[in-house]
Formats: C-alpha cells, sequence, structure tokens
C-alpha cells in the first residue's frame, strides 16, 4: 500500500509567513515555475474574520514565500462566480486584491475568463467546462479554508474545487453534490493543496454561516483526497462517513492512507475536534429528502 | 369577465403572479409582452398564449384593442413610460412597485389616469400578507392606541444571487435599495403611522467594491408625530427582519419568513415568548407541508397577491369599488422615497 504525504505545520506564535515558508518545504514544491494558479475560497460576502474566506493575511504569507521562490513567475489568484455572488467585486471587499498587488499577483474572475472542454469518465457526466488556465500554468495549487458544511460534513480540498463549475447558479449541483464534487475533481487536477486551518468554521450552519474556530495549522499535500481525509479525522468525522470523500477514494482521485509529517502526530488531533450535531445534520437530511421527493411528485 | 395582458414575465411572475391569476375565474389573461424573445416565448408556450405574444408594449396595446387591463411587472425604471403608454390607450393597470422612481412621474400619472379615467392600481403586496392585515386590523379597532413609533429593521443577502435578473445587479444604477427591495418596509411604515414629515438622521453606506449602497439607516419624524426608525441593510452577517409598532395602549410586533404576529402590553412573560414562537413555527411547518401535500387553490407564497389582484379584479368589475392601492395611496411612500433618493444617490 502506497501511502501520500500530508503536511502539516502549527502557526500559533509564529509568523504566518514563516509556517508557509515551513510547509512549501515540506512538501517540495517544484524548483521552477513560470504560471502559478492559486484557487482560493471566496464563497460569500463575509470577511476573513467568519473563517468562511481566504483570509488575505494567509493568501500575503502564501505569496510571499511564492514570491520569493519564483521571483519572476506569473501569479494569479482565480476565483469562480457562486450562486451568491459576483468575484468581480470580492476581490475588493474581502481585501484580496490589495494583497495581490502587494505580491505582484493577478486577481482572475474565472467566469470572464476561457473555458476548455475535458472529457472525464465521472459519475454522473463524461465531460465539464474548466478554466483554460488550469490547464496551462505548469503550478496549481488549490487553496481552500477548512469548515465543516450543513450538507457534506466538511468542505476542504475537493469542496473547495466545486467552485469551478461554470454555471453561476449551482443550485441544481446540490441534488447530486457528492457526485459533482467528484466529478469536478476529476476534469481539475491541482498539484498541491495548501489547507488554511488557521481560522476555520465549526458547527452545523457551516460553510459560510456557522461559528469561527481558532485551529492555526497549515495543512498541505499532492493528494486531494488524503488531504481531506486527514483534515476530516482533525475535525473529528471518519472520513468513510463524508461521501463525497469516499467516492473520490473509490473513483481513485486519491488514498485515504496518508503519511503525517511536520508538527502533528496522529495522537494529537483529538484536541482539535469541531462542533458538529450529528442529529440535526441527519434530521436535515430526512427534512431534505422529504421536500425534494415531494418536489418530485 | 375581464381580459388581461402581462407585460413582463420573470420569475415572480411565472411563479406568484400566474398562481394568483389562475385562482380569479373572471380573468382572462390572454397576450403577453416582453423585450426578451426567449423568455417571452418560454412563458407563452407554457401559458398557450403564442399567437399573442408580443416584444413591446406599442404592439400589444394596437393588437389587442379590447383589453380590460395590463399588469406590468418589469424592472421599476421601466414603470414610468409602461404605464403611461397603457393608461393614454384608456387599459386599467395594475403595476408593480415602485409605481415609478420619481415623484413627477407618479403624479404625472395620477393625473393622466384621472383623465381618461383609467384605475391603476399599484402591487405593495406586503399590505395584503397575513401578520399586516392582523395588525392594520388591530389599529383600526384600536387595540394600539396613537402609535408613536415604527421601527422597521431587515437584514437581508447578497444582492448578486443568481436568480436574480442582472438589472438588479447594477444597485447604484437602478436603485435597487431603496425602489426594489426596502420599498416593502417603508411602505409599511408610512402604511401604519402616515406620511414622513422630515428625515431627523440618515446614514447610508456605499460599497465602492460592491458599487452598491449596502445599507440605511434612518431616524425620521411622521406627519402624525410619531418617529420611525429604519435599519435596512444587504450583505448583512445575519438574516433578520423585524417590523414593530409602538402604540398608547399596546405594541405590535411583526416577524417575516416565516411570519409572526404579536400584539404586547404589559410585561413580556418569557413563557409566553416561547409559546409565540413555538407557535410560529408550528404555523410554518404545518403550511410548508399543507402546501407540499394538498392541492391548494393559491399556494402559500402568491396569497398576497392574489388578495390584491382579487380586489383589483372586483374593482374592475364594479366600478363604484375604488381599487385595493391607489396612486394616491402610495403618494405618502413615494415621497418618502424621494426624500431619501435625493439624499442617498443624489439628485
Amino acid at each position: 500500500m502506497s501511502f501520500s504525504k500530508v503536511s502539516v505545520v502549527k502557526c500559533s506564535g509564529e509568523e504566518r509567513r514563516t509556517a508557509m515558508g515551513r510547509l512549501i518545504h515540506l512538501l517540495g514544491l517544484p524548483e521552477t515555475a513560470e504560471r502559478i494558479a492559486i484557487k482560493l475560497n471566496l464563497c460569500d460576502y463575509r470577511k476573513w474574520e467568519t473563517g468562511a474566506t481566504s483570509d488575505p493575511k494567509v493568501v500575503g504569507a502564501l505569496l510571499e514565500v511564492l514570491r520569493a521562490r519564483y521571483p519572476h513567475a506569473k501569479i494569479f489568484l482565480c476565483e469562480n462566480d457562486s450562486t451568491d455572488t459576483l468575484v468581480e467585486n470580492l476581490w475588493g471587499y474581502l481585501g484580496i486584491d490589495a494583497v495581490a498587488a502587494r505580491y505582484d499577483a493577478k486577481c482572475i474572475s474565472l467566469s470572464k475568463e476561457a473555458w476548455t472542454q475535458v472529457p472525464i469518465r465521472g459519475l454522473r457526466c463524461s465531460g465539464l467546462e474548466v478554466p483554460a488556465l488550469f490547464q496551462e500554468c505548469d503550478l496549481f495549487i488549490n487553496h481552500p479554508k477548512l469548515k465543516t458544511h450543513g450538507k457534506t460534513r466538511i468542505t476542504c480540498g475537493l469542496k473547495n474545487l466545486f467552485g469551478c463549475y461554470r454555471r453561476k447558479d449551482k443550485r441544481p449541483l446540490h441534488h447530486y453534490l457528492d457526485e459533482a464534487i467528484v466529478d469536478i475533481n476529476m476534469a481539475v487536477r491541482p498539484h498541491f493543496v495548501i489547507v488554511d486551518a488557521d481560522l476555520c468554521v465549526e458547527g452545523n450552519r457551516g460553510p459560510t454561516q456557522g461559528l469561527p474556530k481558532k485551529v492555526e495549522l497549515f495543512i498541505g499535500g499532492q493528494d486531494s483526497v488524503a488531504v481531506d481525509a486527514f483534515c476530516a479525522r482533525l475535525m473529528g468525522f471518519w472520513p468513510y462517513a463524508i461521501g463525497h470523500l469516499r467516492k473520490a477514494m473509490r473513483a481513485g482521485l486519491g488514498s485515504f492512507a496518508y503519511r503525517l509529517t511536520g508538527d502533528l502526530g496522529p495522537e494529537c488531533i483529538r484536541a482539535y475536534r469541531f462542533q458538529f450535531s450529528l442529529s440535526k445534520f441527519l434530521f436535515m437530511g430526512i427534512v431534505r429528502r422529504l421536500l425534494s421527493w415531494s418536489e418530485a411528485r | 369577465m375581464v381580459r388581461g395582458a402581462v407585460v413582463g414575465c420573470g420569475d415572480i411572475v411565472g411563479e406568484v403572479h400566474m398562481p394568483a391569476w389562475h385562482a380569479i375565474p373572471e380573468v382572462r389573461l390572454d397576450a403577453v409582452c416582453d423585450t426578451n424573445s426567449e423568455r417571452r416565448m418560454a412563458f407563452a408556450c407554457k401559458h398557450n398564449l403564442n399567437e399573442k405574444s408580443y416584444s413591446s408594449m406599442h404592439d400589444l396595446l394596437e393588437k389587442e384593442p379590447d383589453l380590460n387591463f395590463v399588469t406590468i411587472a418589469t424592472p421599476g425604471f421601466t414603470h414610468y413610460e409602461l404605464c403611461r403608454e397603457a393608461i393614454d390607450a384608456g387599459v386599467h393597470v395594475l403595476v408593480e412597485k415602485p409605481l415609478t422612481l420619481r415623484m413627477e412621474e407618479a403624479l404625472d400619472l395620477q393625473e393622466r389616469a384621472q383623465k381618461q379615467g383609467v384605475k391603476v392600481c399599484v402591487g405593495h403586496t406586503y399590505r395584503f400578507r397575513e401578520p399586516v392585515i392582523r395588525a392594520k386590523e388591530a389599529c383600526e379597532q384600536g387595540l394600539v392606541g396613537e402609535i408613536y413609533q415604527v421601527n422597521v429593521i431587515h437584514h437581508g443577502e447578497s444582492l448578486f444571487h443568481a436568480s436574480e435578473p442582472p438589472w438588479r445587479y447594477k444597485e447604484h444604477e437602478n436603485k435597487v435599495l431603496l425602489y426594489e427591495l426596502a420599498i416593502h418596509f417603508l411602505d409599511l411604515q408610512v402604511y401604519f403611522a402616515g406620511p414622513v414629515r422630515e428625515i431627523l438622521f440618515l446614514k447610508a453606506d456605499y460599497n465602492p467594491h460592491l458599487k452598491a449602497n449596502t445599507r440605511v439607516y434612518a431616524l425620521v419624524e411622521h406627519t402624525s408625530g410619531a418617529v420611525g426608525i429604519v435599519d435596512y441593510q444587504v450583505f448583512a452577517s445575519s438574516n433578520y427582519s423585524h417590523f414593530e409598532i409602538f402604540g398608547t395602549a399596546n405594541d405590535i410586533r411583526i416577524k417575516f419568513f416565516p411570519h409572526y404576529y404579536r400584539l404586547y402590553s404589559g410585561r413580556i412573560n418569557p413563557l409566553d415568548e416561547l409559546y409565540y414562537d413555538f407557535l410560529r413555527i408550528k404555523d410554518f411547518v404545518l403550511a410548508t407541508l399543507s402546501g407540499r401535500f394538498q392541492k391548494e387553490s393559491v399556494p402559500r407564497r402568491a396569497l398576497p397577491h392574489y388578495r390584491l389582484f382579487r380586489r383589483f379584479v372586483n374593482s374592475l368589475l364594479d366600478d363604484s369599488l375604488p381599487v385595493p392601492v391607489s396612486i394616491e395611496n402610495v403618494l405618502p411612500t413615494m415621497e418618502f422615497l424621494e426624500m431619501l433618493r435625493t439624499r442617498i444617490y443624489g439628485s
């Protein structure tokens, strides 16, 4: 059995830039890169202090490290419109544009860019449109936040790419959310996942309306499934119980078997357990099914 | 039987207006008009209006000379022109709120309607929501006494939701915050406390990143002497909708989404609070379940529209009956909006 490497560094009491530098070192990013795309997590008009969206300070730390490593590279911060948002005004609203300018990076609203069709053997579809930029860059980093989710229990690397569906109205995809997440991850394959688990979200009202939780970790790896599986365990979930994670593993997107490197051993993760009511989650699941069944009648 | 035409066929018309119209047997809607041909054809196809589908009000009025009324549900900034055309052609009008974006346009429509003998009804449907009807009845019965304060608090979400039409994304240009959203609550404030005499304090937040006004706080004085507090926000941290009427005898608290109405007096008892919250949840759950599992003649969501449309149709069938919300009725609201508009968006 091969083990995927998952790296974890603590960012408490340490400058974020130093912690991010150590994580990048552990991940072993390529020596050279000319075009770097970073998929952020800007899913709502909620400022970084809610834990729901990418923290400009963490994005700044990542950009600083990348800029030092690749001084001449073109760095693109990418996000797509969501059902509730227009990214073109989120850059300024959430303070990401100022950070991008400081490190000579460019904010890219994916809905305004070129998209390309990618054939996949997905669970729901045989082809998906994906941003051409992700295909063209030589380093693609998925940079999610770590949050609970009222419908999928966790949202991390795999779920962050759900934002790469081209349509703005993503509500219809929520009827088969697990499969939709797996399909988009088949079409968009990041080289690295770097999870911002500094300020996270817990509770059943995540990902956007939950409560902020200070965790102070940066987590990374090349295998999105392994990184998400570790994050699920860290939050107190059994990875097999997370539908999209289980389906992604079975679809061959990655493995649940990982080897931890960095500051955290497997014995320490209990201390990080997130609040999440299983009974409320199950109850809401039943209500949702009942409503969708009655709608279909 | 009255014959009408639908002008503008966006989502709300399909989901809310049409079920309400279908529940009124004396109405026959048999023409449709919309500038968006794709949307118009889909709507016409769904409602069997293929042969009577028009791309402009001019064509509609020219080719359908025996129309009794038109129902206008287009963006607010188009209402004046469309209403004027219909009124000048001698056709009765039911227009969604706002009547117009400017006071002088509203007065012009009023004058034209009087000249033509045409009835114009404005779709302020919040006046026909159940808790508002109950509150109005309580006020009219003297249960509240003299109203000395009205509070409007609404904290809403994003303006850029996928189900919103793109013109609503341009908040500043189309004055969406005031004339499409806050208008519901500002109209209720005027409906209960009367015309506004003066804005005592106003603070509006314009967000340059969103190119939108996101918050309005106002303290106003009504001609009755009552004060009104307006706190209207979008992109708020949490969603909240509250309308409060304070009177010398009793107070009324109304919550929306889901509905809640309560007449308060004396000390607030925590058990009472729990009981009323329980009733609110129970009503919501039962109404949702009955709406989904029973075939209702009017869906719950369309009930306020149905009540308004029903009375509008009655006024067309019986000339002696007034329209439920006439231009005269909404002029104080228009005046209040005008006061806010000039200070928030400039003249």
